[in-house]
């Protein structure tokens, strides 16, 4: 039987430890690091022998460009990487390029997407911008790290669901976008911890129930009290320091915070569609990608969320996303559903 | 926290946003000896000409506002990330040094 390999087939053999598919382990991820010649659209091709016949096999291969500000704050700063250079030695620009090629491989197995404009554009990432800057950021083309201050962040580039959440917002933006304020923006910045979250679970080959949830894990100091920026399946647990104050995320509505801060609180209520998302995941169980994050993506590439939708009408796209790919009886349906009454977005009433 | 009694002059930095989310406050207070020093940073900001803070660009940049008091002036700013440069900054990267 002759048969092409999708990628995500490939990428999945790539992280099996079954001794019936270890040689595919082996050689899968040769194929998906074969090296590109295609353009605009980069494509690794493969062409091995099964049982005597030849399969080709084709997916696209991110383009990924590293600058780096040295401390300063122009943009983009010195090219130091492109995608078929060898490795800078530089541990931030070579953790950014690695994790914008985890985003690429997530976004393409887990939804067929071709980089983050869906047409194969270019990854930009701009490593050690300016002085003890501790944040990373999505300018509206390209992704920016600072190195972090010493004192609260050791950097950014080390966590993958930082770098995919920056990434997300490209996607975001992409898909029609959603006005960074409010609920809007809120929404804007959960969405973009749905990415950051799954693509580091589709790195690790984490199951809903395995994963941790918490997005920037592992970057903050040893003299900080906490274990990441955000839980999204506990919001407003994810650090309690003297310096920093408590996580303030909400994870139902009825603690809402109103605040002119931060944009309305966009990084504040974000927690309550993140619960949301937590509550529908686990609920369906397995690769959180596969049906939640599906669900997710469809809804907000779908056309129907306009740049101002709030929680409720973000709510009310993924529920009819949910009924149209699964039906209105599918336990998909109704996981969504719940989730969404669970942190008061949707009210538990039946319609007289 | 202690300030010098009588300040003459105030400044406090608030910073929001961010892929964290978390708020950060540094503030300064000189008493006369100091006071000229920080009177100089102070004025070389355009506070007459800070404009509300433009819609971000992006996602995930800090915002700022920023707020100095000499004797019964109070001057205020709000500055989105990439409106902090020159004195901006200088007065910034002081009060953050000075704490």
């Amino acid at each position: 039987m002759h048969a092409i390999i999708p990628a995500y087939l490939l990428a999945r053999l790539a992280a099996s430890a079954e001794p019936h598919v270890a040689t595919a382990s082996e050689a899968a991820p040769a194929t998906l690091a074969t090296p590109r010649s295609y353009r605009p659209l980069r494509a690794s091709t493969h062409l091995p022998v099964d049982g005597g016949a030849l399969v080709v096999e084709a997916s696209p291969a991110p383009d990924r460009v590293l600058s780096d500000a040295r401390g300063g704050v122009e943009l983009p700063g010195v090219r130091v990487r492109g995608e078929d250079d060898p490795a800078t030695g530089d541990a931030a620009a070579d953790e950014a390029f690695d994790g914008l090629g985890a985003t690429f491989a997530f976004l393409w197995d887990a939804f067929e997407r071709v980089s983050l404009d869906g047409a194969g554009g270019s990854l930009l990432a701009t490593v050690h911008y300016g002085q003890r800057y501790d944040n990373a950021f999505w300018n509206g083309e390209r992704m920016v790290f600072g190195d972090g201050d010493g004192e609260v962040f050791t950097g950014f580039t080390r966590s993958l669901s930082v770098i995919a959440h920056e990434l997300g917002h490209g996607v975001i933006e992409s898909a029609g976008g959603l006005v960074y304020a409010g609920q809007s923006g809120a929404l804007n910045e959960s969405i973009a911890d749905v990415f950051g979250a799954l693509a580091e679970q589709h790195s690790r080959g984490q199951r809903a129930d395995e994963a941790s949830w918490l997005i920037g894990e592992g970057i903050f100091t040893d003299a900080v009290e906490g274990v990441a920026l955000r839980s999204m399946a506990a919001p407003g647990t994810a650090y309690d320091d003297d310096v920093l104050g408590r996580d303030p995320q909400p994870a139902h509505m009825r603690d809402f915070v109103d605040t002119t801060s931060d944009n309305g609180g966009v990084h504040i209520n974000s927690g309550i569609p993140n619960r949301a998302f937590h509550l529908a995941a686990t609920a369906l169980g397995g690769f959180a990608w596969e049906r939640a994050g599906r669900i997710w993506y469809d809804a907000l590439t779908g056309g129907a969320v306009k740049p101002t939708a709030d929680f409720s009408a973000f709510a009310r796209v993924t529920l009819d996303t949910a009924a149209r790919e699964y039906g209105e009886e599918s336990e998909e349906h109704a996981a969504v559903r719940s989730a969404w009454i669970g942190v008061g977005v949707m009210e538990d009433v039946v319609p007289a | 926290m202690s300030y010098p009694p009588d300040p003459a002059l105030h400044v406090s930095v608030v910073r929001t946003g961010g892929i964290a989310g978390i708020v950060r406050c540094w503030q300064v207070s000189a008493g006369a000896d100091d006071a000229p020093r920080w009177a100089a940073l102070i004025s070389a900001c355009p506070w007459e000409s800070a404009s509300p803070a433009a819609p971000p660009e992006g996602a995930d940049r800090f915002a700022w506002e920023l707020t100095a008091e000499l004797d019964d002036e109070v001057l205020r700013a709000e500055l989105a990330d990439q409106q902090l440069t020159g004195p901006w900054s200088t007065l910034v990267d002081a009060v953050r040094d000075a704490q």
